[in-house]
Order: structure tokens, then sequence, then C-alpha cells
């Protein structure tokens, strides 16, 4: 999902969901950081390395695609915009290998969409922005894997857009980034078909462009695991539903639901904006913020600011080494660490090394081991002690 | 990564940089460049064949890779099977390398001086190897052996890569 969803959907969630006016850009400040948190952003204000939540088309040229490298691409991409469904899905006649790729793919209502809900609960107002990205991307991602693998996210010229009326009209794609994407012709840009296995061409939705990230477009296509069998997508359904379960989830969040299950909408409390919502999400154009603003400015009263990163960063720099963690940049780093440690621990546990080693921090033993960045959570965990 | 796959990385990184050195040391450098990248096309081959038996069977595009398999296996035994092979080959290559490589490192270097973040480290390197590139193709025909020392060199480089990355903490904390 692109920032019109991120940053102004998840406000216009947050509001509805009973967050007020100031909380609610908290949370979607931190929403959509989630998409600007490179390793270049945080150097330049000398913010912990390991809190990076994406990484630049450069960052992933320039990344390395040994072991080490691959694993952390696969924490950055599968924690915060590829949540895997079913770490424990089964599929046969398959080797471990293809298995512990085929078990990274992206989907909503898994089990780790559960932990990462929980794992913001009682957090701040930045855990709650993560967690809302990561819901979203699970319903616009789905059926790609945050890791890089030719044999699960590579596609072909098979796409074909689904009309209201039920009509087929084939997409094309071209490979020119600098060029813009024709919504009328149905021409848009994906990433060059490459057979390399682990090259970052094969990385999550790459294949398929920014089709995934379009709220207006329903379309067929055959992803590299289904065995040639049609899947079809359809983005307005999706991104309805991503937008139900963010106010469901984050009305638990709040204390005003007692879990938070899977497969779970607050349809009801959305119901008198629903019309509107789909409305803006039927809408063909690549960049829908300027429906959102109207009514995000509808649900509040306010103006809501853009995100100002520079203000932030400046917050961030100037603020003293010991005040760092209580700005918005120093909670927001805290709460993708904390994701990113949990996802990293459940891909573990599951016996898949796909995105590396993970150790659970004994509070007895208090020993600490591996990347120092992460020693935050400890301080931070004590803090709450 | 695991305390065994650290010790394997050293020791493949210690027999790189001991190749490096024969390939220097001797006087069939031309001969040994032209050996290695023939056994990587072969290796490369086999592993796309085994890829494809092994993984990519049933995927859209599988097909590709069987093909391109076939094909590396079939350049690197040619490759290998040439007595007397053009030093200019293995200097294109040498140039492709090292040219793409360092263009990517400037526009990295730019990205992070848009960003305010330090720059000067990857602008450096980039115009490091564009450097090298281009005095390798302006000097190699009076100097041929400057091509073999630059893949030595090479060799070297991902050799002290691969020590540092294998000694890296790289594990996660897990705070429930």
């Amino acid at each position: 999902m692109n920032k019109d969803f991120h940053y102004y959907g998840t406000y216009a969630a947050a509001r509805i969901a009973g967050y007020s006016h100031e909380e609610a850009l908290n949370i979607c400040s931190a929403a959509f950081l989630v998409d600007l948190c490179t390793r270049s952003l945080l150097a330049a204000i000398d913010g912990p390395s390991s809190a990076a939540t994406t990484q630049t088309a450069m960052e992933m040229a320039d990344a390395r695609t040994d072991i080490i490298g691959l694993q952390d691409i696969t924490r950055i991409w599968a924690s915060f915009h590829f949540l895997p469904r079913d770490l424990y899905a089964k599929r046969e006649k398959v080797s471990k290998r293809y298995l512990r790729k085929y078990r990274l793919i992206c989907g909503p209502n898994g089990d780790l969409l559960v932990d990462s809900i929980n794992l913001a609960k009682g957090k701040s107002l930045e855990a709650v922005g993560v967690a809302m990205h990561v819901l979203a991307d699970t319903w616009a991602h789905m059926n790609f894997a945050g890791t890089p693998s030719f044999v699960i996210n590579n596609t072909n010229d098979y796409f074909f857009e689904i009309t209201e009326d039920g009509k087929e009209k084939p997409i094309s794609f071209k490979h020119n980034p600098m060029s813009p994407e024709d919504t009328e012709k149905a021409s848009y840009t994906n990433s060059v078909k490459t057979e390399n296995e682990h090259s970052v061409m094969n990385l999550g939705h790459g294949r398929a462009g920014h089709l995934p990230d379009y709220s207006f477009i329903k379309y067929k296509y055959l992803p590299a695991w289904a065995n040639y069998h049609e899947v079809i997508k359809d983005n307005p359904s999706d991104y309805m539903h991503a937008f139900w379960q963010m106010v469901y989830a984050m009305r638990y969040l709040r204390g005003d639901e007692k879990t938070f299950q899977v497969k779970n909408y607050a349809k009801e409390a959305v119901a008198p904006y629903e019309d509107e919502i789909k409305a803006i999400f039927k809408v063909r154009r690549t960049d829908d913020s300027e429906d959102w603003i109207k009514l995000c400015k509808k649900l509040s009263g306010c103006e809501i600011a853009d995100l100002d990163i520079e203000k932030l960063k400046t917050e961030y720099t100037s603020a003293s080494k010991e005040e760092k963690d209580n700005t918005l940049l120093g909670r927001f780093f805290i709460a993708a660490m904390a994701q990113k440690s949990m996802v990293t621990n459940k891909i573990y546990k599951s016996g898949n090394m796909l995105a590396g080693v993970s150790y659970e921090y004994n509070a007895e033993k208090g020993k600490f081991k591996g990347i120092k960045d992460f020693y935050k959570l400890i301080v931070n965990m004590r803090k709450g002690d | 990564m695991s305390g065994l796959r650290r010790i394997l990385h050293i020791f493949i990184a210690a027999l790189m940089i001991f190749g490096a050195y024969i390939m220097v040391a001797s006087n069939e450098g031309y001969a040994i460049i032209v050996l290695i990248l023939g056994i990587t096309f072969m290796v490369r081959g086999f592993a796309k064949i085994f890829f494809y038996i092994s993984m990519a069977r049933f995927s859209v595009g599988g097909k590709s890779i069987l093909i391109s398999g076939i094909f590396f296996l079939d350049i690197g035994a040619f490759t290998i099977t040439l007595s007397n092979i053009p030093k200019s080959f293995i200097m294109f290559y040498l140039l492709g390398v090292y040219f793409i490589s360092g263009g990517i490192l400037l526009l990295r270097g730019l990205e992070r001086k848009k960003v305010g973040a330090g720059w000067k480290f990857h602008l450096i390197r980039g115009l490091i190897n564009i450097g090298l590139a281009s005095t390798c193709f302006f000097t190699y025909t009076n100097f041929p052996v400057i091509v073999v020392w630059l893949f030595a060199a090479s060799i070297v480089y991902s050799a002290i890569m691969r020590i540092i990355n294998a000694l890296r903490k790289t594990a996660i904390i897990y705070v429930q």
C-alpha cells in the first residue's frame, strides 16, 4: 500500500476506532514511517541501524545476497511488509528448501498477525502505527513473500484486469521505473525477470509492479508457487477488509474489545463511512490522498498535517541521549525493533533459517547476545518493570 | 550464522587468498583466470539444473532456468577447452563488473548525500572501482599483467569481506 492508505487511511481508521486527533496523528505517522525508515535515514540521524523497516532501490542493489545479506533482507521485508500467513504450511512433494520459502508467503489473518497486534498492546502509539502498517500490508501484498525468491515471487505475462462488468483486459508491463504508470491503457512498470533465485528483482511483489498497491484494480495472474493456477486479486475488497480489520484491531488495542481474533471486522463502526471509503477505493488513480484528506477532515474537523520528516529528525537529533527514546522517532525505532525481533524469533522457532538466528532473552541470567542495537529492547523492558 | 558455517567461510576465504597468490606468482595467470571462469560457469550450470529439479520444476518461468543451466554448462566446458582465449575477453568481463559496481556505489553515495547520511565512503569506493576499470582499459595492451593483478585483487577483497561477515554478530535477541 502507498502513503494514501498508510497515512490518511490509518488516521481515518484510528479516529473511527476512538482515538483522539493527536493520537491518530502519532499512529498514522508511525504507520507511514515504516515506508520511510531506511538505513540511509538512520545513518543521517545516528539512529539504530537495526531499526530499518524498508530499503531503497539503491540499498537493495548494493545489498549482499550471501546468507547474511539475505537474512537481513528477509528480516526487514517479512517483518513489516510481507508478514507470513502460516509458518507451518504444508505442501507435498517439495524439498525442505522450497518449503522454507513457501512458508514465508504473506497473507491476512495468520497467527503472526495476532502476535503483531498483541505485541502492540499496552505499548506506545507508534507501536500501534507499526502494527497497522503490517496488518494493512497483509491484505495488499498477499501471495508474495518478503524474501528474494524466483520460485515464489516470479510471474509471467499472464496478467488480466477484471473490469466491473466482468470483462478481461490484458495488462502490459514495462521495466523503466521513470516512466509513469498508465491506468487507462493498463500499462504498468515491474521488475526485470531474472532467474537468480536470490536476486532482489525477485523480492516481494516486484514482478507484479505496483498493482498490489492500487486500490482500484481487480486482476488475475499466475504466481510462481501456484502450479499454473490462476489467482484473482480483488484489491477493492481486500482494501475494505484491511480497513475494517484495522478499526477492529485499534478498538482492541484501546481496550474496547476483549481479544483480537482473526477474521473479525468492525463493519458496524465503519458503516456510516463505508460508501465514501468504497468510492475512494474505486477511483482509477494511483494516489487517493486528496479524497482521504477530505474524509479525514470530515471525521475530525481538523486539518491533517502532512508528515514532516525533517521536523521529526530534528527533534530526534537535538534530544539528549536520555531523551531520544521519548521522541516520536525514538519510540518508533523501539516498536520497529520489537516487531522485527518477534517475527525473526517466530520464523527461527519454526525451523526456518531464512530470517537468521534468534536468541530468547533470559531475564534471570541477564546475558545479552547478538546485534547490540537490540539491547534497547531490554532497557525498554526494564523501564516498563 | 552457525559456528560451523563461520569456519567454512573463513576456510573458503583462505583458499581464495591462496588462489589469488598463485595467480599472481605464476606465469600462467591468464590461464588460471580462464580456468576459474570456466569452472565457475560449469558449476553455475550444474547448480541451475539442480535448482530446476529441486525447486523450480513447477514454478512459473521455471523452464528457462533449465535452459540457462544447460547454456552455462556448455559455455563453461567450452571456455575450459579453449587453449588460447583472447585476453580482451577477460578484460571486458572485469571492466563490466567494476564499472557496474562502481556506478551503483556512486548512486548509493548520492542517495545518502540527499538524506544527509555519510556519503564520502561510497563515493570514494565507486570512484576507485571506475578508476581501476579505466586504468585496466587504457593500459592493458602495454601491461597485460595488470588484468591478472586486478582479478587477483578482487578475489582478495571478496575473501576479506567473507571473513568480516563470518565474524560479524548477526543474531537478534527476542525479549518476551
